[in-house]
């Protein structure tokens, strides 16, 4: 019951739009078909929060010299934690608040690996810039990424 | 003179070391991007597979003489390698990779009429994903002409052609090369003396 309270939702942000979405805690441990439709307007209302912060993350940025924003969003017992890249991509991660406190060192691990991994997506010539990923195999190594991390 | 025979690899591996070097991801960027305008320009994969292996053909044809001239293959030479098969011909191609593009190559099929070579790493796919709508695009297209061009230069009529691309999700690059004919050296019939 806790895994589906506390979500882990991972979304990257391009100047126009949502390049990636992913909720990192399915993978991590296979829920069952009941939980997912349980979670289902939980993970509606995850969305909303995570874009909600989309502001936030634009004030925070003035407010620090690094590209980790650290939490920028607080609703309910949810956080939303922001980095921000040099291109000015977003990416946004909800996690648990106090009760399942994700370590802000373990998040700024995340980030600073995920940043790794996103920077050859732009990379690949056959996709257009700033466009939506769809790459099995970012999807993959994102996903062993927050297992490492988070599970 | 020719007291020491040099291993293929070896020499490979010295001309690769005279050559100069390019950023690798400055190469594949910019290879990356002339495929990406063709992609915009050409709508078919056949359209643009064919500019690319033209590209690499007109290449080819220019570089061959390149590197006959460094390897220094003649008889007489300390490096002398015969090719009295065309399948021979693959070990020299092999050379010819090492030196252009630092790649090293394993043979495939060793046939009379075709050969094929092997690589793991393909310097000019860095970074490359194809797109799901562009899944059968040969992206390395150009290596094919490229082959074609420097074997046509040596009298070899051959068909190029990649029959395992790692980027289409082989485990292995593997390039054959399928001989056609062998052309008829010197000047065409209209030159001919009575």
């Amino acid at each position: 019951m806790s895994q589906a309270q506390s979500a882990l939702l991972l979304v990257i942000v391009g100047r126009n739009e949502p390049l990636y979405e992913a909720n990192l805690l399915a993978s991590a441990n296979n829920p069952t078909a009941a939980q997912l439709q349980q979670s289902e307007t939980m993970t509606r209302q995850n969305y909303f929060v995570t874009h909600s912060a989309l502001d936030l993350v634009e004030k925070a940025a003035f407010t620090t010299h690094s590209m980790y924003l650290r939490v920028v969003d607080k609703v309910n017992q949810q956080q939303v934690s922001a980095f921000l890249t040099a291109g000015h991509t977003k990416f946004m991660l909800l996690h648990g608040g106090h009760r399942h406190r994700h370590n802000e060192d373990t998040i700024r691990g995340f980030f600073q690996d995920l940043y790794e991994l996103y920077v050859k997506v732009p990379l690949n010539p056959l996709r257009p810039y700033d466009s939506p990923i769809r790459s099995d195999n970012f999807n993959r190594r994102v996903r062993a990424l927050a297992n490492r991390y988070f599970a | 003179m020719a007291s020491k025979s040099w291993s293929p690899t070896y020499l490979a591996n010295q001309l690769w070391a005279k050559q100069p070097k390019a950023n690798a991801e400055l190469f594949a960027l910019t290879y990356g991007a002339l495929v990406a305008e063709l992609v915009r320009d050409l709508e078919t994969n056949d359209k643009i597979q064919a500019e690319l292996d033209r590209m690499g053909h007109s290449m080819g044809i220019r570089s061959v003489e390149e590197f006959l001239a460094k390897a220094s293959l003649e008889p007489q030479s300390q490096t002398a390698v015969t090719c009295s098969q065309f399948k021979d011909t693959s070990d020299v191609l092999k050379m010819a990779l090492k030196m252009f593009l630092g790649i090293t190559t394993e043979a495939g099929v060793q046939e009379d009429s075709h050969f094929s070579i092997q690589f793991a790493e393909n310097p000019l796919s860095l970074f490359v994903e194809l797109p799901p709508d562009r899944s059968d695009l040969e992206y390395s297209q150009l290596l094919c002409g490229y082959v074609r061009g420097m074997l046509e230069m040596l009298q070899f009529d051959v068909t190029v052609t990649m029959a395992q691309s790692v980027l289409r999700g082989d485990e292995v690059n593997e390039m054959r090369v399928d001989l056609n004919q062998v052309l008829q050296a010197g000047a065409g019939d209209d030159y001919q003396e009575e």
